[in-house]
């Protein structure tokens, strides 16, 4: 794992101090809040509905044991003993008040951690694939790029007050886990036909209320060149960003209404342009220090099965149906990486309690490394385990409500806080997701129905990435009554596609049913076990589930 | 004032905000303070009423008690207590419908459950 250096560690804690000393001048009368406002934000602290709410930066969604522990212990101490894991591989705090932030913000700077841009129209927490390092098809591990990345978006002078927020992902395989098509810019680690190592750019994807899929800007850039490509492209975009209506502010419009020729143009002009005057691209031996912070584990191979490994799993029916959800190959024998699930059945998604961080982080411990990772779809992960270590990783977790055997299945649901605590939502989505989860309750028809991902969002912002769900969940408030719009066929994965709407939404009750029908509906209509949901949508098209979904218009057609 | 935060023109109304110290929804009480039980609320039913609502609003946001103050849209039940009618309010006063443990429901500072 990376550590502060000097520079890093003085940066933050300076950043503190000044953060104590905001508070108190908002405190004592002389900052008013629109002078304060931008000031806390900054620093990750949000006014909800019922309290403040801090947002806490997680690199790339990677902690050590020590730092969950310290997550933990804040949920603990300045929070009701629980923290919210978020689709941006970060961790939220429903309950901090004013008084303790600039407290915590210490205690997680003790811990080299920070909350610093996870608000504001900046370069945001850069998230990549939560399996990174462990997994066999990987071109290179992307948290050194999101590390590079990290150190470069950190208070940028330029990039400070952009037109809006801005979001970058990346992975090292051609399997997508890190959305990298639904973000501002997603970035591909590949090769080039010489075996040289570079990224494809993406850049215009995004969800909120235009929705769209990244385009390619460049097939293939070369590594060293990574930092002044992006700050070309950020150059452009700040420079032609609209600014005049927030709603089109983003650099997916941009992409748009430009075409991605006409802004590749201007990008690789500004490009060349910078390269005249300075680089901003790391020295080849600046890179490879920051790359050796992520070199492999020193795990030594073993058997890609053991005979304990087996024999559990023959006799432990539980654990059995764990390994075949929970548990990935690693790209050592006798490794598995190991997705740690935070939707218990009926549970809230994303949620832990400061008793389940310590677990985690113990575990992760004894049985991973030391390091564990935050995903995106709001689930933990333990990267490097023995496979004989599982059976008793396994017990560990259970005791703890931890081994809910449903990785990507239909009850693995992705939800936004929604307006149970969001002042900008207009239903809640968390009961929803919820409900859902009882009803696909049982893990036999959660196996026959296979691969499905629900995503539920509270408004049209889309922090639960409700557009790639492959069923899509949109919260409305329709004169004071919550309602569900529901879409189909989205996905996140490489790819990406958005979800269009099936017809007019259904209220609180009506969506748990109509989600249902859904799923009956592909169960009936599929060609067989092996026909996923979304082959399945893509084969039949919208007409059988409309049917069975709103059958009086059909009768009335 | 916000879209998510606007009432309906005319009715009777409240006055909301968040307490300055630790973000809690508070409202204006009868006697002139800020309370955490909407059911306390003071009421008022046509605009010079609503004006010193406001007018009350921006002492306390300038004294830093509350921080974005604005008026909601509420009634009466049959005792007589004020509670919130629209949705998002009616969180607000009560805390999180996925926790009942958290938030003001559980201090028994509660209105109607949310709709």
């Amino acid at each position: 794992m990376y550590r502060y250096d000097e520079f890093d560690a003085t940066f933050v804690h300076e950043r503190v101090e000044q953060f104590r000393d905001q508070v108190a001048r908002r405190l004592s009368g002389e900052l008013t809040e629109e002078e304060f406002k931008p000031l806390r934000l900054m620093n990750g602290l949000y006014l909800q509905l019922h309290a403040y709410m801090l947002r806490v930066a997680i690199p790339y969604g990677t902690l050590s044991g020590t730092q969950m522990r310290r997550l933990a212990h804040i949920a603990r101490t300045y929070d009701k003993g629980f923290g919210h894991f978020t689709t941006r591989q970060n961790i939220q705090y429903n309950w901090p008040t004013l008084e303790d932030a600039p407290r915590i913000l210490e205690e997680l700077a003790e811990v080299e951690m920070h909350a610093i841009q996870t608000s504001g129209n900046c370069i945001r927490n850069t998230t990549a694939d939560p399996y990174a390092g462990a997994i066999k098809d990987e071109v290179e591990d992307p948290r050194i790029a999101s590390e590079v990345i990290r150190q470069w978006s950190s208070l940028h002078p330029e990039f400070s007050f952009l037109p809006r927020k801005f979001k970058i992902a990346v992975t090292g395989t051609t399997h997508d886990r890190a959305a990298v098509k639904v973000h501002d810019i997603g970035l591909v680690i590949k090769r080039n036909a010489a075996g040289e190592v570079g990224f494809e750019v993406l850049v215009g994807g995004g969800q909120g209320r235009t929705p769209m899929i990244a385009k390619t800007i460049r097939d293939f850039l070369p590594k060293q060149y990574l930092l002044s490509y992006l700050e070309a492209i950020l150059r452009v975009y700040n420079m032609l960003g609209r600014r005049d209506n927030k709603y089109k502010a983003r650099i997916k419009i941009l992409v748009h209404e430009t075409g991605i020729e006409e802004l590749s143009r201007l990008v690789e002009a500004e490009w060349e342009s910078l390269s005249r005057e300075t680089t901003v691209d790391l020295p080849r031996a600046e890179y490879e220090r920051i790359a050796a912070y992520f070199e492999p584990p020193d795990l030594a191979p073993a058997e890609a099965s053991s005979a304990a490994f087996e024999a559990a799993q023959q006799e432990d029916r539980d654990f059995r149906h764990w390994v075949r959800t929970n548990v990935k190959e690693h790209k050592v024998d006798g490794y598995a990486v190991v997705d740690i699930s935070l939707k218990p059945i009926g549970g809230v998604p994303g949620d832990a309690t400061a008793d389940q961080m310590d677990l985690v982080a113990d575990l992760a411990e004894r049985y991973s490394q030391d390091e564990l990772r935050v995903t995106h779809g709001q689930n933990l992960v333990l990267a490097h385990v023995a496979k004989d270590d599982l059976h008793a990783l396994f017990k560990e977790l259970a005791g703890a409500g931890l081994a809910t055997a449903n990785s990507r299945l239909v009850s693995d649901i992705i939800a936004c806080p929604g307006l149970d605590y969001c002042a900008l939502a207009n239903a809640r989505s968390i009961p929803i997701a919820q409900d859902i989860s009882r009803r696909f309750d049982s893990l036999d028809r959660q196996f026959d129905i296979g691969p499905l991902e629900i995503k539920i969002s509270g408004c049209i912002n889309a922090c639960g990435h409700h557009h790639v769900g492959h069923i899509g969940i949109l919260g409305v408030d329709r004169k004071g009554t919550e309602y569900y719009q529901l879409t189909l066929g989205g996905r996140a994965d490489e790819n990406a596609a958005i979800g269009k709407i099936l017809g007019p939404a259904f209220d609180a009750d009506g969506v748990v049913d109509a989600v249902e029908t859904i799923v009956d509906t592909y169960l009936e209509e599929r060609r067989g076990p092996d026909e996923t949901f979304l082959d399945a949508v893509e084969r039949l098209g919208f007409q059988p589930f409309k049917d069975r979904l709103y059958p009086q218009k059909q009768a009335a057609a | 004032m916000s879209e998510k935060t606007r009432s309906k023109k005319g009715g009777d109304k409240a006055l909301t905000a968040n307490r300055l110290t630790d973000g809690v929804a508070i409202f204006l009480a009868t006697d002139g303070s800020w309370v955490e039980d909407a059911r306390e609320a003071r009421v008022e039913g046509d605009d010079a009423g609503h004006a010193a609502l406001e007018a009350a609003g921006a002492e306390a946001e300038a004294a830093g008690i509350a921080v974005g103050p604005y008026l909601i849209d509420v009634a009466r039940d049959a005792d007589g207590a004020v509670h919130p009618t629209r949705n998002r309010e009616v969180i607000r006063a009560r805390g999180p419908s996925t926790h009942p443990h958290h938030g003001k429901q559980a201090e028994g500072l509660s209105g109607q459950e949310a709709a």
